[in-house]
């Protein structure tokens, strides 16, 4: 049941089509990173009151994620991102319950940490985290959103297996690079922000769009293109050997 | 055959966006990575007409083969 004062805050997007307001404030979701991307789908998540949001991030703000990471200011340096994220966004929206963890995410802390989660969004910024949230959320059978940039490129997806193919189905796991990754702030925040409406609207109609399709976004050309992609009936993820285990 | 090759994020620097290449019949995605001296670790991603494919995999005229490094940034 909303309140007086969620009707006055949402009222905006309650009469958007499709908008269920009582199933985000009901849902659970597992923001992996509050860096460049995770700052902009946490800030979307936030603002449009999915009820719990848990932010996970060991990192601390350093001066070089400022081009990017818009949840933080110079005066931010050197204090724990997941907290300061944690008070910005109650500052935002003090309707949500927001979870802050300074902790990495392991094959140990990953049960507890995505626990009661309806869907695990990726803000991570390197592929091995990617690939462990991939398995995780695979094994714990719960739908993973995943983004990812580098320079002027940017992709998205959805990963459900058994239903859709998954991560590790998607793209082979290479020998972690050394090299800083370029980026510039926009690539984050418009795959941020498809990340955040494509979780928006999973919990609320379940809805895949990308199910089995990797979304492209090229900011040097201004091109969106979706290409098709099926489940590796061998992946060692999500194959029907792996969970036969 | 003509072959249409798309190459994505860093893989583009020193090389093309989008080229086409006279290829003999039998070519593989391999024959065309080790054309480009791409290694076959950066290839981390590979469409071939829109769907997903692998480096061992054939070709054929006018198919489009895309290719993506590692995407890791956040």
């Amino acid at each position: 049941m909303l309140s007086e004062s969620e009707r006055f805050r949402y009222q905006r997007q309650l009469i958007v089509t499709d908008w269920d307001q009582e199933k985000l404030k009901c849902s659970t979701v597992l923001v992996a990173g509050t860096g460049g991307l995770g700052g902009v789908i946490a800030q979307y998540l936030a603002a449009a009151g999915v009820g719990t949001l848990r932010l996970l991030d060991d990192d601390s703000v350093d001066l070089s994620n400022l081009n990017r990471q818009i949840l933080f200011r110079t005066d931010d340096i050197g204090k724990p991102k997941s907290i300061l994220a944690c008070e910005r966004l109650a500052a935002l929206n003090p309707e949500i319950k927001i979870e802050a963890l300074v902790e990495r995410l392991t094959e140990g802390s990953a049960s507890r940490i995505a626990a009661g989660c309806d869907v695990i969004v990726d803000g991570f910024d390197n592929q091995p985290g990617r690939f462990l949230l991939n398995s995780i959320a695979s094994r714990m059978h719960i739908p993973y959103i995943y983004g990812a940039v580098d320079e002027w490129h940017g992709q998205a997806s959805f990963f459900y297996p058994p239903a859709t193919p998954c991560l590790a189905c998607l793209v082979r796991e290479t020998t972690p690079t050394t090299r800083k990754i370029p980026v510039f702030g926009a690539v984050p925040g418009v795959i941020g922000s498809l990340e955040a409406a494509m979780t928006i609207r999973y919990l609320m109609t379940g809805e895949t769009p990308l199910a089995g399709q990797l979304l492209i976004f090229q900011s040097d050309t201004m091109s969106f293109d979706v290409l098709c992609f099926e489940k590796n009936p061998t992946c060692q993820v999500c194959g029907a050997k792996a969970r036969a285990k | 055959m003509q072959i249409t090759i798309k190459l994505f994020a860093m893989l583009k620097n020193g090389r093309f966006d989008s080229a086409q290449r006279e290829c003999p019949d039998n070519t593989t995605i391999q024959d065309i990575l080790n054309g480009l001296a791409i290694p076959v670790s950066e290839a981390a991603i590979i469409f071939v007409n829109g769907r997903h494919a692998n480096p061992e995999d054939d070709l054929h005229h006018a198919d489009t083969v895309s290719i993506f490094p590692p995407i890791g940034g956040g």
